[in-house]
């Protein structure tokens, strides 16, 4: 009996240890959503998020920041229509944290319920 | 009209609601039909030929340059990996491009005259096969019901292209590729007007 109340605590030790260790900067859910669709694409542009998420200008571009500055995603500027224009792109780093973040998050959901 | 799509199904919706791979496939399978006649025949010009060859080697490149600066410019460009998986690879892709190349080595290299009219009047048939399984795989991308009903039909029109190839001088392939070409244009020229006209719905909204 004492056995199993161990094996549970230790169970839910690392359950509290794999939450606590989840990747931040990917948990964010504008972030999430940025590193979900990039993952799942080659390419995608500043204005096609800034309408997929309806968040501010502002905002995106602190994610995008934030993700850049982690080696996620790669930006590429362009001149369209005497217009700069920002795309993004994936890295390897990234998806390579994009996947175990998904792997974590669904062991995480496993032991949860 | 909502639907059970995953998020890659969703952003190849996304990709694809302009209906310039539409477009340039059903341009591109007036050329196709034009390369057939144009081995079997060796009549006509090969300047359709060469356009033929360069929209086949650019298309991807030119609808991306079109996408970024002009149907995309309002609403945001994503892009979409283009994965083959193998039995794409090998049901779709490689008989679809080497099908003019194998009637032109066997008409031209090896002298087979009658193999390569026989392999063509048979054409139909093995085109109507080929883009059930390439409407099919384009209908999985983004599960486009008119897709679907483009790869029902597809067996449909070859049969009856097959049946009339008599009467038509053995060119049942050009009436497929023609009706193919036609309902794809169409199909595209349909979201294109309508992405626009959604485009400028926001546009007043907004203002």
């Amino acid at each position: 009996m004492n056995i199993q109340k161990k094996q549970k605590s230790e169970k839910n030790e690392l359950v509290i240890q794999q939450i606590f260790e989840i990747n931040k900067t990917i948990h964010e859910p504008a972030r999430l959503f940025i590193m979900a669709v990039l993952y799942q694409s080659e390419e995608v542009d500043f204005l096609f998020l800034l309408n997929e998420t309806k968040l501010s200008k502002g905002n995106i571009a602190t994610h995008i920041k934030k993700l850049e500055e982690e080696g996620y995603i790669k930006v590429k500027k362009e001149l369209l229509n005497k217009k700069t224009h920002s795309s993004y792109s994936i890295t390897e780093s990234g998806k390579e944290c994009f996947k175990n973040y998904i792997e974590n998050m669904r062991i995480i959901l496993e032991k949860i319920y | 009209m909502e639907r059970n799509l995953n998020l890659k199904q969703q952003l190849s919706a996304k990709a694809e609601r302009d209906g310039l791979t539409e477009i340039f496939f059903g341009v591109f399978l007036f050329l196709y039909s034009d390369l057939i006649t144009t081995i079997m025949d060796f009549s006509r010009e090969k300047a359709s030929l060469t356009i033929f060859i360069l929209i086949f080697a650019f298309s991807g490149n030119i609808i991306n340059f079109i996408r970024k600066r002009i149907t995309y410019s309002e609403t945001g460009y994503v892009g979409i990996k283009s994965e083959i998986k193998p039995l794409q690879l090998y049901l779709v892709i490689f008989p679809f491009a080497f099908y003019p190349l194998f009637i032109g080595i066997m008409k031209y290299v090896f002298g087979q005259n009658e193999f390569a009219s026989a392999v063509t009047y048979f054409s139909p048939i093995v085109f109507g096969t080929i883009f059930f399984f390439l409407y099919l795989s384009m209908y999985k991308s983004a599960k486009n019901i008119v897709i679907l009903i483009f790869a029902i039909f597809s067996p449909v029109c070859a049969v009856t292209a097959f049946l009339f190839n008599d009467t038509l001088g053995k060119n049942g392939y050009a009436l497929f590729f023609t009706v193919n070409g036609i309902l794809l244009i169409v199909y595209g020229l349909v979201k294109l007007f309508s992405l626009m006209m959604n485009s400028r719905k926001n546009e007043s909204e907004q203002k």
